[in-house]
């Protein structure tokens, strides 16, 4: 008999909190800092609290359905229709964050440390990473994250700490940056940063309790969003604005500056082994997610033998923009303005109709879902 | 004007194609139509996709 793997909720959390923090050691700074001027904090706080109340809405409508995950949720609303098209909608969400980070973490890390080194031999580190995560599957991936992801908040906070004689609180005035409307309703659909919750409706099944699904969900958006807001804070309270606006990987230059004394300076070496270490991690998880999903909403017995072959499709889809500028505009002003469709809307929707499916058919006699 | 390397490189995605494939016929034989169809398209993608940033992109 094949063993259910079934985790906790520290390593659930885990994974999540890695996937929505990833983005602080890449552009989250300096795009809240677009977003907000010198209220860049404001708005990070704000979209933190719409991602906490998105959570909210879809944990209530979720209660029914304990153990399930968002395709057999998709299955119950809409048959089996409703779970192929949800799969391709997942399916495209976590394949342009494995793709579109892949082609940022290798162009940023041969920016920094690996200069001279062609693209795809930085790339290929990654799908060597990916293809062993994902032949180890997901309880060994689960486990990984639960030891490393703690190593990497600590690394993340001591650089937060060591910035601390660098901070000036008068970079924050004016108080409201852009301005209201920029913040609040502009700014709205940024709530995107926190789409990788959609992971979370994925992992349902190996969580199998409600309870753990729900306090998972507000430990690791609480957390993240903590992390996310310490980022900004200290990112646009160093670096002045505007000029904060030209700095391409924020923490790495917040790191750059720290000198603690004689016998501690280069921090960005920690940054280096952080950031590689959660890149590998984000862009594993996200490749396993991709055959679970293939895997799922096509019905197929087994997901190993795709493995090499849609690593191979990852790695040619991140050489497709001809340059990082491409890669940034495209994940910036288009991912990160509507994947709160898929993450937050598309949810909500499904849960909606499996729910009115659920009534009828309790109404009509019938079993279907089960309410336990 | 290709190279060795492309060639081999072409050779092992070919490879990596009918290992797909025969995932694809084996589903097929199973009743997955749709599944068995998915397959295909992957072990289609696996080798267009390179060979396309390999012989028009670079370029």
């Amino acid at each position: 008999m094949k063993k259910k793997t079934i985790f906790g909720h520290w390593e659930a959390s885990a994974i999540i909190m890695n996937l929505i923090y990833t983005k602080i050691f890449l552009n989250f700074p300096r795009m809240a800092v677009e977003e907000g001027g010198t209220a860049a904090w404001i708005f990070a706080i704000y979209i933190a609290i719409l991602a906490i109340l998105g959570f909210t809405v879809i944990q209530k409508l979720y209660k029914p359905f304990e153990g399930k995950d968002l395709l057999d949720v998709a299955e119950l609303a809409a048959g089996n229709i409703g779970r192929i098209l949800v799969g391709f909608v997942i399916l495209f969400c976590l394949g342009w964050g494995t793709v579109a980070y892949m082609r940022m973490f290798s162009e940023n890390m041969k920016l920094i440390s690996l200069t001279t080194s062609p693209l795809s031999y930085v790339e290929l580190y990654f799908v060597v990473c990916l293809v062993t995560g994902a032949y180890f599957g997901i309880e060994a991936l689960s486990r990984l994250h639960a030891f490393v992801v703690p190593v990497i908040t600590v690394g993340f906070l001591l650089i937060m700490l060591g910035a601390v004689n660098y901070i000036d609180p008068g970079n924050l005035m004016p108080l409201l940056g852009n301005g209201l409307s920029a913040i609040f309703i502009k700014g709205a659909q940024k709530v995107s940063d926190y789409s990788e919750i959609l992971v979370l409706f994925l992992l349902a099944s190996f969580l199998k309790k409600y309870e753990v699904m729900k306090s998972t969900g507000y430990w690791s958006l609480v957390l993240a969003s903590v992390f996310l807001v310490i980022s900004v804070l200290v990112f646009s309270t160093v670096f002045p604005y505007p000029s904060s606006l030209e700095i391409t990987i924020p923490i790495f230059h917040v790191a750059r500056l720290i000198k603690l004394g004689r016998f501690f300076q280069r921090v960005e070496s920690v940054f280096l082994f952080i950031w590689a270490a959660s890149s590998l991690l984000y862009i594993t998880v996200n490749f396993y997610l991709i055959l679970f999903t293939f895997q799922k909403a096509f019905r197929l017995d087994y997901y190993k033998p795709l493995i090499i072959p849609l690593s191979i499709i990852v790695m040619s889809l991140s050489f497709l923009p001809s340059d990082f500028a491409e890669v940034v505009t495209y994940e910036v002003e288009l991912f990160r303005s509507w994947s709160w469709v898929p993450a937050f809307a598309m949810p909500i929707l499904l849960l909606i109709l499996a729910r009115r499916k659920h009534r009828k058919s309790a109404e009509s006699g019938g079993n279907e879902p089960q309410d336990s | 004007m290709m190279s060795i390397g492309y060639i081999a490189l072409i050779g092992l995605l070919l490879c990596i194609a009918t290992y797909t494939a025969s995932f694809g016929v084996w589903t097929w034989k199973r009743k997955n139509r749709f599944g068995a169809f998915m397959i295909f398209l992957v072990a289609v993608t696996v080798v267009a996709l390179p060979v396309y940033i390999l012989l028009f992109r670079e370029a």
